[in-house]
């Protein structure tokens, strides 16, 4: 059986980690076919030791677990009896075995029976009893068997046994003792009994002894009892007084939390009131109405409370909107506006009247000041205005209406004093113009308008519509036009000067005192801005232009006037006008805008003017004198450029001046041209020849860098003139030697030698001879003669070329004898043959004659 | 022959007398002067039609601004000219568009917006041709970046306003008249 053991124990549970505890070779009952089967019983090696049934079946490859059950679930097993080999156990359902041998079956059972025995619920065992003996027995094999003992091993978790260790150590000791005894056991129980007697006396004695002790251990605790009794009324007293305490403490703090929150409440309350009451506070009261607007600390205190009011109106920034409802808030406000409404009132009756105050007085005293031509600054009025300027702001916010209303005032009562001033200025302007003419010596006052509106309605005439009886103007005349013209532009300045700080100052002053400011206008000359943006800015132009609308219609019309008379004085009102409203300062100021608008009138009559010089240039006829001479337009050309230039001189306006400078020289080039092409009896070579000569003299001495190119273009076309009209009158004198030669010409081109010329018929040395001997010396002498009477008939006086012309000429004819002698040298070497005359005496001749005119 | 009046506007600086000069007699006027007021005649072909442009070349600093109006009432067509190396005179040019549609009371009035000095390095530009064709398209008109100096653009300027006159001139065809028939 052991064999049977040690192998299943090998090959089956080796494996699993158990052990073998105990095995019965059993058969089903109810089967006819007899295969053995092994029915073990085996434990873990590992703690907690799990017992575990199995059902091995042995195959011939070898044993085969067929069926396994915990311990715990055999509910029951039926022992049957000694002499059967059957026995029952009763797992998930009953199962009947039988045993190989009852040894097997009863040793199977014992075991089972001594494991179950250590089980909370050991299952029933029927039929199966244990003696006494066996148990001991048993209990010494469960070393061998080598099941510990162990109070930690357990069965499905809730399954103990039941002696403890010290239990055990003390059963082994008592046995132990015992041992030897064990033969005697009657001696031992004996023993036992009476040492179990002894020990029963001893205990029984010990209690006895310990009797009064217990009783005043009672005692003691039943006073104790009753004093932690009492001890616990007081607590509970001790309680209730706390519970008490404690309701009182939560309501304090409860109330106090409360007058926080209404403390604070209060203080809020407080601060609001405060700043309401800030707010609305208006502490002058109706102090403010009588305010006293005469001096300087009246009008200080005016601005404060002025301001302190418009504070306190202005409450609806800074208190909640709800409070405005408040009944006393709303009567405040309406008070205050009362006291606003009436101090406006107030300060507008007394601006209003000051405003209209100074608008008389200035206006009577302000024309002494005018005399120096100069417009005068209300100083008086600004001084004492500007104390109110913050006032004027109060006002401009507070009360628009009134606002509007005064500056209507200030514009009808000041603007009086200007149209009177300006009036006055350029009366004044006329005056002085006139009264140079008188300290001249020349006129008497009277006619001094109409003197020099003649003097200049001729020049103007001259240059405008030249009909070709130029007057000559004499160079002294010239410097008295000159010096009146410069006198002209010098009152104009003056007055130009005059008007610029009144203006400014006034518009400063306007921008300041009214609260208009101007939008910076810092990017100068490249930033235009347009007049009807900004409002504060088109308010501004508004008002300059009601007040000063005088001065564009007064310096039009002042304009006007005198270029009627001479309208060459429209060059200088443009330069300096430019000067003035160009300036850097002005960009932005009124007055450099009424500049600017007169400025273009200029430019625009400038423009007229120059164009009708053109026109008048382009128009112009040849005189009906034999003699044209130097034409009317080139004259008056250099008379408007010396005007221009001194007028113009490096202005900025130049350039304006220099447009029209080429333009009319292109107008003087082609009217020459033409003129020339129409002449009658004076070659147009003459014409022209003086003309440009002149033209380019003039431009010589202008030296105006732009017209270098035209002045090129005079000095080229008066050679070009200067030439064709020797080379067209001069012509041949020697006419004859002329064709001769010519002929010669001709044949030496066709191939004739020219050593060989002789030998011809035509041009034999006989016939040159012949033709020789017809220009003796005093022949040729004679024709020069004529020849310049001819050219003296031609030029005139005014350029005085004569001298000119006859030196070209003398050149001309050295040119023509000396290609005659030298080809009279070439044709007929040797033949000694010369002309009459030689070039000493052409030298010679034409010095006489030159000397004898 | 039909005749333009064509204003030039623009704040100063900007090279109004040099288009203006350079459209006219084809040079370009290094100096800069200030202009007053200049105007020019030229004749052009547009469209094959001869057409005579009267060219008013204004001042474009501001003491002269209050006689815009009166450039405004008798121009026909207007220049609108800014540089690019100068981001304020592209600025003014809208208040200028808004005069000109004041002063002529009418919703389209013929115009070029010009971007003068073209030229110029890319360093310099400081608005930007978009910036430029931006602003041309909320006028509603023509916009054309130019340079007077590098003869770039010019008489396409006066061109294109000459046509935008025409069209703007053609006259609505009266509707026929219902011709009567007597039986």
């Amino acid at each position: 059986m052991s064999g049977v053991k040690f192998e299943l124990q090998k090959e089956v549970f080796e494996s699993t980690k158990e052990r073998l505890h105990g095995v019965v070779t059993v058969q089903k009952t109810n089967r006819k076919k007899k295969i053995p089967a092994y029915l073990c019983i085996t434990g873990s090696i590992e703690r907690p030791i799990r017992f575990t049934i199995y059902l091995v079946k042995k195959t011939e490859k070898g044993f085969k677990r067929k069926q396994e059950w915990t311990l715990s679930s055999l509910k029951e097993s039926n022992y049957k009896s000694k002499e059967s080999l059957e026995f029952d156990l009763q797992l998930e359902k009953s199962y009947h075995w039988l045993a190989q041998s009852v040894e097997e079956k009863d040793a199977f059972f014992a075991l089972l029976h001594q494991i179950c025995s250590r089980m909370h619920r050991p299952p029933k065992f029927l039929n199966f009893h244990i003696d006494e003996e066996d148990e001991a027995t048993r209990n010494v094999n469960m070393a061998i068997v080598s099941v510990p003992k162990d109070t930690q091993m357990i069965e499905s978790g809730d399954e103990e046994f039941g002696l403890t260790e010290r239990e055990e150590f003390d059963l082994e000791k008592v046995l132990g003792r015992a041992e030897n005894a064990v033969v005697n056991a009657e001696a031992f129980m004996e023993q036992l009994a009476k040492e179990l007697s002894i020990l029963d006396g001893e205990n029984i004695h010990s209690i006895m002894d310990s009797e009064a002790q217990v009783n005043s251990l009672m005692d003691s605790i039943d006073k104790s009892i009753s004093q932690l009794e009492e001890i616990e009324n007081e607590l509970v007293d001790y309680e209730d007084a706390v519970t008490h305490v404690k309701s009182a403490v939560e309501k304090i703090e409860e109330e106090n939390s409360q007058m926080g929150t209404a403390a604070k409440n209060n203080q809020h309350l407080l601060s609001e009131l405060t700043n309401l009451i800030r707010a609305l506070d208006f502490p002058v009261g109706s102090q403010i109405l009588n305010a006293d607007f005469n001096s300087v600390e009246g009008i200080a205190k005016a601005t404060k409370d002025a301001y302190a009011l418009k504070e306190a109106l202005n409450i609806e920034e800074n208190i909640h909107p709800a409070l405005l409802k408040m009944r006393s808030v709303a009567d405040q406000k309406r008070r205050l506006e009362k006291f606003k409404q009436k101090f406006s009132q107030n300060l507008m009756s007394h601006l209003a009247k000051l405003f209209i105050h100074h608008g008389n007085i200035s206006s009577i005293d302000s024309s002494s000041t005018v005399q120096a031509l100069r417009l005068p600054i209300i100083n008086l009025m600004y001084n004492e205005l500007t104390p109110y300027t913050k006032l004027m702001g109060w006002l401009k916010v507070m009360d628009s209406e009134a606002y509007g209303s005064l500056l209507k005032t200030y514009t009808l009562s000041i603007q009086k004093i200007y149209e009177k001033n300006v009036r006055i200025l350029f009366e004044e302007a006329r005056t002085r113009i006139s009264g140079s003419a008188t300290t001249s010596g020349k006129l008497s006052g009277s006619t001094n308008d109409l003197r020099i509106r003649g003097r200049f309605f001729g020049k103007t005439r001259s240059l405008a519509n030249r009909e070709g009886d130029t007057e000559s103007q004499g160079s002294g005349e010239g410097s008295v036009d000159s010096s009146e013209r410069q006198h002209f532009y010098d009152i104009l300045e003056q007055v130009l000067e005059g008007l610029e700080p009144s203006v400014n100052t006034e518009e400063k002053f306007i921008a300041s005192f009214f609260c208009l400011e101007i939008g910076s206008s810092s990017s100068g000359n490249v930033s235009i801005v347009s007049p009807s943006k900004g409002s504060a800015g088109g308010e501004l132009r508004r008002i300059m232009s009601s007040l000063f609308s005088a001065i564009e219609t007064e310096l039009n019309s002042f304009l006007t006037n005198y270029e009627k008379m001479e309208a060459s004085f429209c060059m200088g009102a443009m330069v300096r006008l430019g000067n003035h409203a160009l300036k850097a300062e002005n960009t932005s100021t009124y007055i450099g805008m009424i500049f600017g608008s007169v400025l273009v009138q200029e430019k625009r009559s400038f423009d007229r003017l120059m164009n009708s010089y053109v026109q008048a240039i382009n128009d112009s006829r040849l005189p009906r004198k034999a003699k044209p001479g130097i034409l009317a337009f080139v004259t008056d050309f250099e008379d408007f450029a010396v005007m221009a230039e001194s007028i113009f001189g490096n202005s900025a306006r130049r350039s304006d001046l220099e447009k029209w400078y080429v333009k009319m020289l292109t107008a003087v080039f082609d009217g020459i041209m033409r003129l020339a092409g129409e002449s009658g009896k004076t070659p147009g070579e003459v014409i022209r020849m003086e003309n440009f000569h002149r033209l380019h003299s003039i431009l010589s001495r202008l030296k105006v860098p732009a017209l270098e190119q035209q002045k090129k273009d005079a000095k080229i076309k008066y050679n070009e003139a200067l030439n064709g009209y020797v080379t067209k009158y001069f012509g041949r004198p020697l006419i004859k030697l002329n064709e001769f030669f010519e002929g010669v010409q001709a044949k030496v081109s066709q191939g004739v030698k020219e050593s060989e010329i002789g030998y011809q018929m035509a041009f034999s040395r006989a016939e040159l001879k012949r033709v020789i001997k017809e220009y003796p010396a005093k022949e040729v002498k004679k024709g020069l003669e004529s020849l310049y009477r001819k050219v003296e008939k031609h030029l005139s006086e005014d350029e005085n070329l004569l001298q000119v012309v006859w030196r070209a000429m003398q050149e001309e004819f050295i040119v023509q004898y000396k290609s005659i002698e030298s080809l009279i040298s070439r044709c007929y070497p040797g033949s000694k043959i010369t002309l009459e005359f030689t070039i000493d005496d052409i030298l010679l001749f034409f010095s006489e004659i030159a000397q004898s005119h | 022959m039909k005749e333009y009046k064509i204003v030039v506007l623009g704040s100063g600086g900007v090279g109004k007398s040099a288009l203006t000069v350079q459209f006219v007699q084809g040079v370009f006027v290094e100096a800069y002067d200030p202009t007053i007021e200049d105007s020019y005649r030229k004749q052009i072909e547009v469209d094959g039609e001869q057409c005579t442009l009267e060219v008013l070349d204004t001042a474009g600093t501001e003491q002269f601004t209050s006689m815009r109006d009166l450039y405004m009432k008798n121009g026909q067509g207007f220049v609108l000219v800014y540089s690019i190396a100068a981001q304020s005179t592209f600025n003014d040019l809208e208040d200028v568009r808004d005069q000109i549609l004041r002063v002529k009371d009418k919703d389209r009035v013929p115009m070029v917006l010009v971007g003068n000095k073209c030229d110029v390095d890319d360093s310099e530009r400081l608005v930007g041709k978009d910036q430029g064709a931006n602003l041309a398209q909320k006028f509603g008109c023509t916009f054309l970046e130019s340079s007077a100096k590098a003869r770039i653009n010019v008489s396409e300027i006066f061109c294109d306003l000459v046509q935008q006159i025409n069209k703007e001139v053609v006259p609505v065809p009266k509707p026929k008249k219902r011709k009567c028939t007597i039986l």
